[in-house]
């Protein structure tokens, strides 16, 4: 058994025995508690350093290859990126020399697209919506007037019915992308002397080979077969009754004689370069009474209201034609 | 300071100071640290027992960071791996189809992969290496766009080339034109009075009229003849010569760089002429074509003027 502590009290000048305080034994405990903190502190650290779990050791690996090549791939992304400018450039530079335009080669949108509707500030939603108002009022007034239109010429005649099956209504290649027509009708630039000429059809670039088909029902006024580099090389032109003929330019080869009777959409030959053209391409007019009108009017069959806006725009850019 | 304990000794009958020897000390103070040590142990095993390890929290918190920013990078992949198709879309569909060559196929765009994918092998974790495989993919994609927009580009210069050369323009201005006449073919000879045929046009203009090379070429010859009077001829080049006769004279010589529009000589009545005349020929693979079909007779003489206008600072330039 430990032996009793005294502790000499100056005041009584008596030797007293020590009392056990609640603050020593406090102390004590708390010596013992923070000792005992520091020794799980340093356990811990002690085995995070030695002991190396296979799940950590899988990701420390793991992460240690996220690291290192997010550099790599970062810096190839980078390079990737830098030559896609560079050949975004070319392609541009490409472009322009090709059709001797400075226009850009896409056109925005008029609306935005849903996704970015979706995720767009209040303003421009109110804009879009503005416009989309005006655009429902626009609607709104022509279909007004073409309904008037309708209601005073009820009686349809037979022979306006027999126009409207006849007339050239559909693309004449197959295959038909509104991309495709690289140019357009009017003040254009000749490719060989630069200079602006009228031109007098649509180019519609395309393989060699493309079928060229008859833009509506008809009887073969003319094909001709010329060797002579300059002009409309081999060509084909279609009557369709009322006025309208077509004339298709710069064929490859042609496989309908003269007279014979055309189906809407019949093959009458294919895409080539004969002629004065730069490119194999189909030039496609359509004249009407004799004369040359703008034949984008005259694509209408199997194309949206988008892709006709796009063709109107590609139709509309004056840029160089193939001739 | 601290008191100076005191114990009692029934021996001596004395107070005596408790002198702690230093041995006492030690063993209190490994006690101490033993107990203090057990509950650091005993602290350990319940964290243990309780919270993940925090190794693995650490690693896996990063890991997860890391994955994110991978996203990321998987996005900038896809974008970029678009952005470069519709640029082979272009090139395929657009600049092949007009500039007459054949598209490339997947293949060729693909072609080169296989080499590289060794690297690749080595990389074990799938994210990373599909990562690194897409981005190989795309970088040899790039190179043969490259390569293939520069294809494009040599061919169009190539043909650029050829339609510059190609006879184009009329060879008199039109204010200084009087009268084109049309006729190609057989006709009466006005001077030799029998029917030969005329292998050219004929523009009227008052002498001295420039007179403009049609399409970029080199003077093959420039002479005096019988018949042509002074005349030039100008190999285009893609089997195409043009000749121009009746000349006052000529301003070029033979082996002469010319460019379309360049004034080469001057309208006169030398040789077998009547009156002041441009007799103009073209030929393609040496056989006469009819020169009513190498220019556009409706272009305006503002036009006109341009065309000419491109020749003549060329001309200065090559000088």
């Amino acid at each position: 058994m430990a032996k009793s502590k005294f502790q000499y009290n100056s005041k009584t000048l008596r030797f007293e025995r020590t009392k056990i305080s609640v603050l020593a034994v406090l102390g004590s405990g708390v010596s013992y508690l923070i000792f005992g903190f520091l020794f799980f502190v340093g356990l811990i650290l002690l085995q995070n350093l030695i002991v190396e779990t296979p799940i950590e050791k899988k990701l420390r690996a793991e992460n240690k290859d996220l690291e290192k090549y997010k550099i790599v791939l970062a810096t190839q992304l980078a390079e990737s990126n830098q030559q896609l400018v560079d050949l975004n450039n070319k392609d541009l530079s490409l472009y322009q020399k090709l059709f001797e335009t400075n226009q850009p080669k896409e056109s925005s949108p008029v609306f935005p697209e849903r996704e970015e509707l979706l995720v767009a500030g209040a303003g421009d939603f109110n804009e879009s919506a503005t416009q989309l108002g005006q655009r429902f009022s626009e609607l709104l007034t022509s279909a007004k007037a073409t309904s008037q239109i309708y209601k005073s010429s009820a009686s349809v005649k037979k022979e306006d019915v027999s126009m409207l099956t006849t007339i050239p209504s559909t693309a004449p290649i197959e295959n038909f992308e509104v991309t495709k027509l690289v140019s357009g009708f009017g003040k254009r630039i000749n490719p060989f002397h630069k200079g602006q000429y009228h031109h007098d059809g649509v180019d519609i670039a395309s393989p060699r080979d493309t079928p060229v088909l008859a833009a509506g029902p008809g009887r073969v006024l003319i094909t001709k077969r010329s060797d002579l580099v300059a002009g409309y090389g081999n060509f084909v032109e279609i009557d369709h009754g009322h006025g309208y003929v077509t004339r298709y330019g710069h064929l490859e080869e042609i496989i309908v004689r003269q007279g014979q009777v055309l189906k809407k959409g019949q093959i009458i030959g294919s895409v080539g370069s004969s002629g004065g053209s730069i490119a194999p391409h189909l030039h496609y007019e359509v004249i009407v009474d004799g004369k040359n009108l703008d034949p984008v009017k005259f694509i209408l069959e199997g194309i949206s209201a988008d892709q006709y806006k796009v063709l109107l725009t590609q139709g509309s850019k004056q840029n160089q034609s193939l001739d | 300071m601290a008191k100076v304990q005191y114990t009692y000794n029934s021996e001596t009958c004395k107070y005596e100071p408790i002198v702690i020897s230093p041995r006492v000390a030690g063993r209190r103070l490994l006690i101490f640290l033993g107990i203090s040590f057990a509950m650091g142990l005993a602290g350990l095993a319940y964290f243990n027992y309780k919270f993940p390890y925090i190794d693995e929290t650490l690693q896996i918190a990063k890991n997860e960071s890391l994955k994110a920013e991978w996203k990321i990078i998987y996005k900038q992949l896809t974008r970029t791996s678009t952005q470069l198709s519709e640029l082979e879309y272009n090139d395929d569909s657009n600049y092949r189809v007009i500039l007459d060559l054949e598209p490339l196929d997947q293949s060729q765009r693909e072609a080169g992969v296989g080499g590289r994918e060794k690297e690749s092998e080595k990389i074990s974790h799938p994210l990373i290496r599909t990562a690194y495989q897409q981005s190989e993919k795309i970088k040899n994609r790039l190179d043969i766009e490259a390569q293939s927009l520069n294809q494009l580009m040599d061919e169009l210069i190539k043909k650029e080339k050829m339609w510059a050369s190609r006879p184009a323009i009329q060879p008199i201005s039109n204010k200084d034109l009087v009268h084109l006449h049309t006729i190609f073919g057989l006709r009466m000879h006005p001077l030799l009075g029998y029917v030969r045929p005329h292998n050219g046009l004929d523009f009227t203009a008052p002498a001295g009229s420039p007179v403009y090379a049609t399409g970029d070429g080199r003077v093959s010859n420039a002479q005096h003849s019988t018949s042509f009077g002074n005349v030039i001829y100008i190999d285009h080049g893609y089997n195409f010569v043009t000749r121009y006769a009746h000349l006052t004279n000529y301003i070029v010589g033979a082996g002469q760089q010319v460019k379309r529009g360049q004034v080469i000589g001057y309208v006169g009545n030398t040789g077998l002429s009547v009156a002041a005349h441009l007799h103009y020929e073209v030929l393609y693979n040496n056989t006469h074509i009819d020169p009513i079909n190498f220019f556009q007779r409706d272009l305006n003489n503002k036009e006109y003027e341009k065309l000419i206008e491109v020749g003549s600072q060329s001309a200065i330039s090559l000088d």
